[in-house]
């Protein structure tokens, strides 16, 4: 999840434009995560060292690892280490970032250590930390029922990791807002607990977003709206079975419902876009 | 009764979920699909089709599938209906079974969930 919120502090940092994010986004899917950007991300060096491992590597036909060895920046089990990781390195948005040229090892270093000290950011493997950092980096800590948001927040970042696609971003939460959505589709969860929930895009968004989740093409309205209809569903469904489990509270849902040029005047909620390389995806939970 | 030759009917109001079940079933040899769209269609369908084996979705509008499961089992007692919904609370899985539901199926539909109860039919 790092990917995601780290992507959002750099946007909301000015590191870098959203639309560098977005091709950073388009691109990730191809980006190797470089030993140096890893041995930043762990502290082992810093970006001079790495720079200096580079230069050295022009010189010489050595690998980064054994180079920053041989240069005494590193130790071979960290290496070993930092290898190990390679292939689920979270930090894959920063690498396609310095890859892309719109960022330096030296900016990667300042905006990760500013991102991790921001809120005491640590690995986020478990549900606990990803819950305290999505709170710090949205604010949500003044929201009322602020534990309702966050577990269906977290459940849903789940959901669009396993059913649509980790290439997105955070890209802005906002509270009480007023939201203009071209394709909308709302469910209610209704029982001890009732809230409104929505999933809202432009076509090309809804149309990927739908097209994503069900496996295949999706080239007119009424299957988009099933397909983005059905995920939501989802969402909801376990949201429910959870705090049926966890609680012992029972839920149930209304169908969901689809429209078209809907303007929502969210009085007590929140708006969570994901900027994704084909759009931005709109989620908007309202608890009554 | 053979896996192919048994008469199934769909009741979702997705057309996703309609389409995904009939190239399950349709994959499995199943050739006899109707389908209906809401609570009040499923249970005109079944009278009209006589299905072998039914998938309900419980969340519907109109009629809610749990509705329609009472209905088409007061109509035929024999009834098998496979409930489905996201919504796998301990109070729906106790709400279908006493409604007299055949079994229960966690959306999202999975291959190998709607073999198991085809072949759990094929057995009955």
């Amino acid at each position: 999840m790092f990917t995601q919120l780290f992507g959002h502090y750099l946007l909301n940092k000015n590191y870098i434009t959203t639309e560098q994010l977005r091709k950073a986004l388009e691109a990730k899917s191809e980006t190797r995560v470089k030993l140096g950007a890893l041995a930043i991300d762990a502290g082992y060096m810093t970006a001079n060292q790495v720079e200096k491992v580079h230069e050295e590597q022009k010189r010489l036909d050595k690998r980064i690892g054994d180079i920053a060895v041989g240069m005494g920046f590193l130790t071979q089990s960290q290496v070993d280490e930092l290898l190990s990781k390679q292939k689920t390195a979270n930090i894959v948005i920063g690498q396609t970032l310095i890859d892309l040229g719109f960022m330096t090892n030296s900016q990667f270093e300042e905006a990760l250590a500013s991102y991790k000290s921001t809120a005491g950011f640590a690995s986020e493997d478990n549900d606990d930390t990803l819950a305290e950092n999505i709170t710090a980096v949205f604010g949500l800590d003044d929201l009322n029922d602020k534990d309702f948001y966050i577990e269906y927040l977290l459940l849903f970042i789940r959901n669009i990791v396993r059913f649509i696609g980790d290439d997105f971003a955070f890209a802005e939460c906002t509270k009480n807002p007023e939201f203009n959505s071209k394709y909308l589709c709302s469910q209610d969860i209704t029982g001890n607990v009732n809230a409104y929930t929505a999933i809202g895009c432009d076509k090309e968004a809804f149309y990927a977003l739908a097209s994503r989740y069900a496996g295949e093409e999706v080239d007119d309205d009424e299957f988009a709206e099933a397909c983005a209809g059905e995920f939501l569903n989802l969402q909801n469904g376990l949201f429910a079975v959870n705090v049926s489990n966890a609680q012992g509270i029972e839920l149930d849902l209304t169908p969901q419902v689809s429209e078209k040029d809907v303007t929502l005047n969210i009085d007590d909620g929140i708006k969570v876009s994901l900027a994704f390389s084909f759009g931005t995806v709109n989620l908007v939970i309202c608890k009554n | 009764m053979k896996i192919s030759e048994i008469k199934v009917l769909i009741c979702d109001d997705s057309i996703l979920v309609r389409k995904k079940l009939t190239e399950i079933l349709k994959g499995a040899g199943i050739t006899a699909i109707s389908e209906a769209k809401d609570g009040i269609q499923a249970v005109e369908q079944f009278k009209a089709n006589n299905p072998d084996l039914t998938f309900m979705d419980i969340v519907m509008p109109e009629k809610t599938g749990l509705q329609a499961l009472e209905e088409i089992k007061a109509y035929n007692p024999d009834a098998k209906v496979v409930m489905a919904s996201t919504l796998g609370t301990q109070s729906n899985l106790t709400d279908a079974i006493k409604a007299g539901a055949f079994d229960f199926l966690q959306k999202p539909v999975q291959e190998e969930d709607i073999y198991k109860i085809l072949n759990t039919f094929t057995k009955e």
